[in-house]
């Protein structure tokens, strides 16, 4: 049942994670501190997921990146573009509505077990 | 080497050369990133357990599809794959059959004979299933990709769009049967085609031990062999149009007219086939003159006459089938 379970979770939070990354570039972020600021709020993310999913973000033209090469290091930061804050706020509104819905059904559901 | 860039190379070597580069130094800073400044081997461990496998990773910057065929096609591909295998294993086993009657040695065993006849038998059939799967295989990746794009731009569906399609009756429908059946006739007559030099032609009982030899071919290979691009074109042609009826399901106007358009260029094809010097085996038709008795000087008229008279059933079965096609399509 757990593999089942595992799967199910994976798939269950795939669609979030886009969201997710979304939420926090209204600042520009570099891989890593992106992965901290997610962690932050207890969202854990499969590195090897992350990287590849922004520059998905990027050649959709949701997020626009620049390399700062001022630093000892040099960094590729992304950011929300202005039809990413438009996805974005779009996407946001929808979470918000399917989670609303999903609440209210669970609870029904929870009241039918109780009683 | 460091581990950390063999780690990124294994990543990136499976990449599309223009996006290496990029991703090679936003890999590099990333994972910098991921360890304190004095980094120690075991930190680099960590960090390159947390980003898993590079070939995993190097899947996941993937853009274009991993996959050959798309579960858009995949039915069909199988279907067509299997259909085509067991049209190549039956034409195999009678290739194998003629050829092991013509060229079987008499001084053999029945053990023997059944054992050269088998390996012979084994080694057309895995030749010819070897092609029947790259063929299929190819085609299929080829139409996956061309599809795809293109049904992406289409529109979307709409119930309305069930309006031009007309309910399939059992009359106008196309069998499985009749397209495996139109591919199996592909397959006979190309085999024929190819094979006509040991296949069609004169069979003698030897007088020693009673067996068939094959003694005249009826065509002169040479000549005929020369129009194989007309013919492969035919033979494509003769596929494509099994597939599309088979895709239809149903007899309409449209397969009536192609029907009906190749019918006329197959008839057009064949006259000007036989008209063209040398196509016949001279050998083969005063063979058949000394066997029916024909005098020398009337023999050539009399070979014609043989000829138009198949010219004759080849114009009456194009006519008859193409008007059963629109018959069926107008029903």
């Amino acid at each position: 049942m757990s593999e089942l379970l595992n799967s199910l979770t994976t798939e269950l939070r795939r669609g979030t994670l886009t969201l997710a990354v979304l939420s926090q570039l209204s600042e520009p972020q570099y891989g890593y501190s992106l992965v901290q600021l997610l962690e932050e709020s207890g969202i854990s993310i499969d590195q090897s997921t992350l990287y590849p999913l922004l520059r998905r973000l990027e050649k959709q033209e949701l997020l626009t990146s620049i390399w700062d090469t001022t630093e000892s290091r040099p960094r590729k930061y992304y950011v929300l573009s202005d039809y990413g804050k438009e996805v974005f706020k779009a996407l946001k509104a929808e979470w918000e509505k399917t989670s609303h819905e999903l609440q209210s059904l669970l609870k029904g559901v929870e009241q039918d077990g109780t009683t | 080497m460091e581990r950390l860039d063999i780690y990124i190379q294994e990543v990136t070597r499976r990449l599309p050369e223009k996006s290496r580069m990029e991703i090679e130094m936003e890999l590099k800073s990333t994972i910098l990133d991921m360890m304190p400044d004095n980094y120690t081997e075991s930190d680099v461990d960590a960090a390159l357990t947390q980003l898993g496998s590079p070939a995993k990773l190097a899947n996941q910057y993937h853009e274009r599809p991993n996959y050959l065929i798309g579960p858009n096609f995949y039915d069909s591909y199988i279907t067509i794959l299997k259909m085509s295998a067991t049209i190549a294993v039956i034409i195999g086993l009678i290739v194998a059959v003629i050829d092991h009657v013509i060229t079987r040695p008499d001084d053999i065993t029945l053990l023997e004979a059944g054992i050269s006849f088998i390996s012979n038998f084994v080694g057309t059939i895995i030749m010819a299933l070897m092609n029947v799967f790259a063929w299929t295989t190819v085609t299929f990746a080829m139409l996956d990709r061309l599809v795809d794009d293109a049904s992406m731009k289409k529109k979307k569906w709409v119930p309305e769009d069930l309006k031009h399609i007309k309910p399939i009756e059992p009359k106008k429908q196309i069998s499985k049967g009749e397209i495996f059946f139109s591919l199996f006739w592909t397959a006979v007559w190309a085999t024929l085609y190819f094979k006509a030099s040991d296949i069609l032609g004169i069979y003698e009982k030897s007088k020693d031990d009673g067996k068939l030899e094959f003694v005249e071919p009826l065509f002169n290979q040479e000549v005929l062999l020369s129009f194989w691009p007309i013919v492969v074109a035919f033979i494509a042609f003769e596929i494509g149009m099994a597939l599309y009826k088979w895709m239809v399901g149903r007899w309409t106007k449209k397969i009536a007219v192609l029907n009906l358009i190749y019918h006329i260029v197959f008839v057009i094809f064949g006259l000007f086939f036989i008209n063209q010097d040398h196509v016949f085996n001279v050998e083969f038709i005063q063979y058949m003159g000394d066997l029916f008795d024909v005098e020398k000087e009337n023999l050539q008229s009399v070979w014609n006459k043989v000829v138009y008279g198949a010219v004759l059933i080849t114009i009456i079965t194009a006519v008859l089938d193409s008007f059963e096609g629109f018959r069926k399509a107008r029903k």
